[in-house]
């Protein structure tokens, strides 16, 4: 074939450019530290790696909605578990009562100290995380549920997002827990400790034994009540601990793909530059020693 | 036959080869020039004469000045500039919107998406908060924001081919007129002269230039001039025939989707017959009609489609909900039907106290329709043929990379074969400088002997003439 200059020197421009993408590439890849820096690069993994992107997102919400709900469910553990030690507070003083006595003052002493029992409860039953009401339900978790021995807010469950179209309901209601509403799903018991404290309390005033023994026994009930909502209450944190682990492990292995995948190889990098290298330097020497050529030098 | 004929074949020897070494100099100075093809003096032993009995010839004549030229090289030259004019440019208009796809480098789209629904994840949290409702707000407002951006992208784009195409229109005129002037002048000339090589040289290069715009046939015909044919799916145009040449002009037909004015082709061909409507799908100007009428449009169309399912779909489940005074929700987007992702909003009517998270009006405190949003990001849509948003929309970045991935490989292997081509007819037309050279030496020689011809002639009728002293 006759090769003329023209052909020389498009060649020699053309492979240049070649030599010089591929450089280029390279050093994209260097300088992002990413495989794939655009969905060209390679659409069949950027499909993959905004996936991956998206479930780490996701992952990432779910995380922070648990450690919220873990929040929520140990302030709401701390106030059943006040109202626990109040209970048994109540058990031990009552249990001096069921006999009866005829002093006045040890009757009134007791009555006092069960008012003073009564209104704990309720401080407990209006415990505040964030301004929010733990125990009021949803109706309105602004306002304290608990006054006296009314009950003001409502047994609604609020569930939240823990995974993937999983939910887990997060609060526990003041009227499962004082008030005895015992309606599935989440059944404690049916003692209206309040009340039914109202009533020990009238019962020790007026020395009627009878009804002071009943009342112990409700109290009893109603410790146990308190015990079956910490019980929900730490099955609850132990789920939520669970999915926990399982988010991380899910997004370690996530991220280790996504690392695999995109992170890039410096050490493969670098001997295909240095390669890279040695072609383009090269191909820039032997083009300015051909296209340095020519037959007038010799006329 | 005297002394005086081996003068008169000393004086064509020194004529001819001035004018061989005039074609040399010719050759040498065009070196560079695009499209030039070399010519070569092709000499041819003068008529002989009978003299004494034998017939003795009468000196070098030149036949012809000849231009290297394959007209089967130059249909294939023509054939690969349009299939190169359409590819590069198909492929330049993707990589410029590409970065708006580009969730790999950037959040985008993807992001924000997935953003939001996870902010109603936050409110289900703490339904009645201020800061979770604002950040659902805000977080709408990104997303929408997003949508806006690659729709402006998409349509910025369309825009910029439909701007294109009255000036290369303007272009194609221009060498369909060159080409048409100079088939005048070629055939005058080779009336008068003989041969117009660097004439047929500029018209050949205007052909492959056109053809990069437009998908052109062309015929060669015997008076020297080519004529010049468009074809396409509404038919065969006469675009130069002869002298003569058709024009191409453009015509409003309908809007691009964000309300431009969309310009159509129209031809007028050599006969004047026209202005017709054409569809170019090749070359240039067909790449830059193709991307804006199919390939950008396909892609705001799903964008659209993206946008109106997530403002519907969320909009249906808010105004299934109550907000902070218990009353029932309203729209959460607003846009206007068809230019969905262009003009999607947050309702500029809603409030941090009107963002409806409880699912009962008596229930400000309740997170079930907040949870239900939430839930809606991990839900596939039945608009969405059954994908969730975020797969839908991934779907697109892959399709998007796709496309500008097979049309970045498809102008390497044209790059790879036009150079193969190019460097195939600079082979065949191409000047070399180093035969310029020899050829140059060759004939400067061959002009020094004709001169000492001359001068040998002279003395021999130098002894001749002082004989008769």
């Amino acid at each position: 074939m006759r090769i003329t200059p023209n052909i020389t020197s498009q060649n020699s421009l053309y492979n240049l450019q070649q030599s010089r993408s591929i450089l280029d590439q390279l050093q994209e890849k260097v300088a992002s530290g990413q495989n794939y820096n655009r969905p060209s690069d390679d659409p069949v993994t950027a499909r993959q790696l905004v996936g991956f992107a998206d479930q780490l997102r996701s992952g990432e919400q779910y995380a922070g909605n648990m450690t919220k709900a873990t929040i929520w469910l140990k302030v709401t553990n701390s106030a059943l578990e006040g109202m626990a030690a109040t209970m048994s507070e109540i058990k031990k003083l009552v249990s001096t009562l069921t006999n009866g006595t005829d002093m006045v003052q040890v009757r009134q002493n007791a009555a006092a100290q069960l008012e003073t029992y009564k209104k704990q409860l309720v401080d407990y039953g209006n415990t505040q995380l964030n301004g929010v009401y733990v125990l009021a339900g949803t109706r309105d978790n602004l306002t304290a549920p608990f006054s006296g021995s009314t009950y003001n807010g409502d047994d609604t469950d609020m569930g939240i997002e823990i995974g993937s179209s999983i939910t887990q309901t997060m609060n526990i209601t003041g009227g499962r827990v004082l008030k005895g509403t015992n309606a599935a799903p989440h059944q404690y018991g049916s003692v209206d400790i309040l009340t039914e404290l109202d009533n020990l309390i009238a019962a020790v005033n007026a020395n009627d034994t009878a009804a002071i023994t009943t009342g112990a026994q409700m109290m009893e009930d109603g410790a146990l009540q308190i015990n079956a909502a910490i019980a929900d209450v730490g099955g609850r944190l132990t789920r939520l601990d669970n999915m926990q682990k399982f988010n991380t492990t899910t997004k370690n292995v996530i991220q280790g793909v996504v690392a695999n995948i995109q992170n890039a190889d410096y050490t493969k990098l670098a001997v295909e530059i240095q390669q890279q290298q040695l072609a383009y330097q090269a191909t820039l020497s032997s083009t300015a020693k051909i296209t340095q050529i020519s037959l007038l030098d010799y006329l | 036959m005297g002394l005086s004929a081996a003068l008169e074949i000393g004086k064509q020897g020194l004529r001819n080869y001035q004018v061989a070494a005039e074609v040399v100099s010719e050759n040498i100075a065009n070196v560079n020039t695009p499209g030039y093809s070399r010519q070569r003096v092709i000499f041819e032993t003068a008529p002989p004469t009978t003299h004494n009995g034998f017939p003795l010839g009468t000196g070098v004549k030149i036949a012809t000045v000849e231009r290297y030229y394959d007209s089967l090289l130059q249909k294939q030259l023509v054939n690969a500039g349009t299939t190169s004019g359409y590819d590069a440019t198909k492929s330049q208009v993707l990589q410029q919107i590409e970065p708006a796809f580009n969730e790999i480098a950037q959040d985008g789209l993807g992001a924000a998406l997935t953003d939001f629904f996870n902010s109603w994840s936050d409110l289900s949290l703490n339904p009645t908060g201020a800061a979770e409702r604002q950040a659902v707000l805000d977080r709408g407002q990104i997303l929408a924001d997003q949508f806006n951006y690659i729709s402006r992208t998409l349509n910025d784009a369309m825009v910029t081919q439909n701007e294109a195409v009255p000036v290369m229109v303007g272009d194609i005129n221009r060498m369909l007129d060159n080409i048409a002037q100079l088939n005048g002048q070629i055939k005058v000339t080779q009336m008068v002269y003989g041969n117009a090589n660097e004439m047929r040289d500029q018209r050949d290069y205007l052909v492959r230039q056109l053809a990069e715009n437009l998908a052109v046939s062309f015929t060669e015909n015997s008076d020297g001039t080519t004529d010049i044919t468009y074809t396409d799916g509404t038919g065969t145009y006469a675009l130069v025939t002869g002298s003569t040449a058709g024009s191409l002009s453009t015509a409003i037909d309908g809007t691009l989707p964000d309300g431009t004015a969309r310009n159509v082709v129209q031809v007028t061909t050599a006969a004047g017959v026209g202005p017709t409507t054409v569809d170019p799908v090749t070359g240039k100007l067909g790449a830059v009609m193709v991307t804006r009428d199919t390939t950008l449009v396909g892609y705001l169309n799903q964008v659209n489609t993206l946008a109106e399912t997530v403002a519907d779909t969320v909009n249906t489940q808010h105004q299934n909900g109550f907000d902070l005074n218990g009353t029932v929700g309203g729209t959460f987007f607003t846009y206007t039907p068809g230019q969905a992702a262009a003009t999607i909003s947050v309702d500029p009517a809603l409030t941090v106290t009107t963002v409806a998270a409880s699912g009962s009006a008596a229930q400000k405190g309740d997170n079930a329709n907040a949870l239900a949003i939430a839930q809606l990001a991990k839900t596939g849509q039945a608009a969405l043929a059954g994908s969730t948003y975020n797969n839908y929309y991934n779907g697109l970045v892959a399709q998007v990379g796709l496309d500008v991935q097979s049309a970045a490989n498809v102008v390497k292997q044209d790059e790879a074969f036009m150079k193969q081509l190019t460097t195939l007819r600079e082979a065949h037309s191409g000047v070399s400088l180093d035969e310029e050279l020899t050829d140059l030496i060759k004939y400067q020689r061959s002009y020094q002997a004709s001169a000492k011809l001359i001068t040998v002639a002279d003395e021999m009728l130098d002894v001749v003439v002082n004989l008769m002293r």
